[in-house]
């Protein structure tokens, strides 16, 4: 890289955020552990899982709905779905990967919320070597937190005495919590909202999540 | 369907949804209404989780201690915890709830 004075400079300050980044990181990762094995993964499932969507809300919306009996092409949209916010992120950050398209292409795998975040600078440009350890350092992390999940679950049974089918639900909440800025996005959850639950009955699981995705729609009016 | 299938069909899409900017697209910018729409996709998904995640077992209706859980939840998201907090207060709220109440 040629402007590897600069980015050496900044280096302090980009460990000094990458460090949470990861401790958090690891925490959700156990918990996506959690939330997988309760909902019928094997521990492998669940690892692979973790290194090839590499999305916190995209596997954990995906287990719930398996572990809610819902189908797994309504499972698979779901996560999909959730990992769609990828793509506006991607072409944000496309100028901060360099090289071959093959390089580009493995590189954005790493590609997470968080080194999407730590990474941005002020001008709305990305800082490419933050982008790329931030994300590797969540990725590692999130791995062995899922590992650490998924057998620390294993050795318990009768899941629901011990709260923990209120994981996911907790961590969708928190997240949403962190997207409900705008009045816009108000409207448009609390739509979702009443969309899900009016298909409860009639639906099966996981459909009532997709017919509610097109609440998103609200953004081309207002 | 076969878990494995599932697992690989997510995988698959996710490797093209984060390589499409980089590879393909870069230096575009969708028009403002499409990252709007984009923008909206997360929250209304994540809404709808949690409302089924929260009031139903299955297909039905069953409002239960989870609401006790949630409830905690955004307690301790007023209070500005972390997520790992967040979601312990849940979990222990829920489990308490779930002795007591039977």
């Amino acid at each position: 890289m040629s402007d590897t004075g600069y980015l050496s400079i900044k280096m302090p300050a980009g460990w000094q955020a990458v460090t949470p980044v990861a401790v958090a990181s690891f925490g959700f990762g156990i918990s996506f552990g959690v939330v997988a094995i309760a909902a019928g993964f094997s521990a492998s499932a669940a690892l692979v899982m973790s290194a090839t969507t590499f999305g916190g809300a995209a596997q954990i919306g995906t287990a719930s709905v398996l572990g809610a009996g819902g189908g797994g092409a309504g499972a698979a949209v779901t996560g999909a779905l959730l990992n769609l916010r990828y793509l506006p992120m991607g072409l944000t950050a496309a100028r901060a990967y360099r090289g071959p398209w093959w390089r580009r292409a493995l590189q954005a795998q790493l590609l997470g919320d968080e080194a999407w975040a730590v990474s941005r600078r002020a001008d709305g440009s990305h800082n490419p070597r933050l982008l790329f350890t931030a994300g590797a350092a969540v990725y590692v992390v999130w791995l062995a937190g899922t590992a650490l999940g998924a057998i620390v679950l294993s050795s318990l049974s009768n899941l629901s005495d011990w709260g923990l089918d209120m994981v996911s639900p907790a961590l969708f909440f928190t997240l949403l919590w962190r997207q409900l800025a705008t009045q816009r996005a108000q409207v448009a959850a609390g739509s979702a909202v009443i969309v899900a639950l009016a298909l409860v009955p009639v639906a099966p699981p996981g459909v009532p999540i997709i017919a509610a995705s097109l609440a998103c729609l609200i953004g081309l009016v207002a | 369907m076969n878990l494995w299938v599932v697992v690989a069909a997510l995988g698959v899409v996710t490797i093209l949804i984060k390589a499409a900017g980089p590879v393909l697209l870069g230096g575009w910018e969708p028009p403002q209404r499409a990252r709007r729409v984009l923008a909206l996709v997360s929250p209304v998904v994540l809404a709808a989780l949690v409302a089924v995640g929260v009031l139903a077992t299955g297909q039905h209706y069953h409002p239960d201690v989870r609401l006790i859980g949630l409830g905690a939840a955004a307690i301790a998201l007023i209070l500005k915890a972390p997520l790992l907090v967040v979601v312990i207060c849940a979990v222990a709220s829920t489990a308490l709830s779930r002795a007591l109440l039977g």
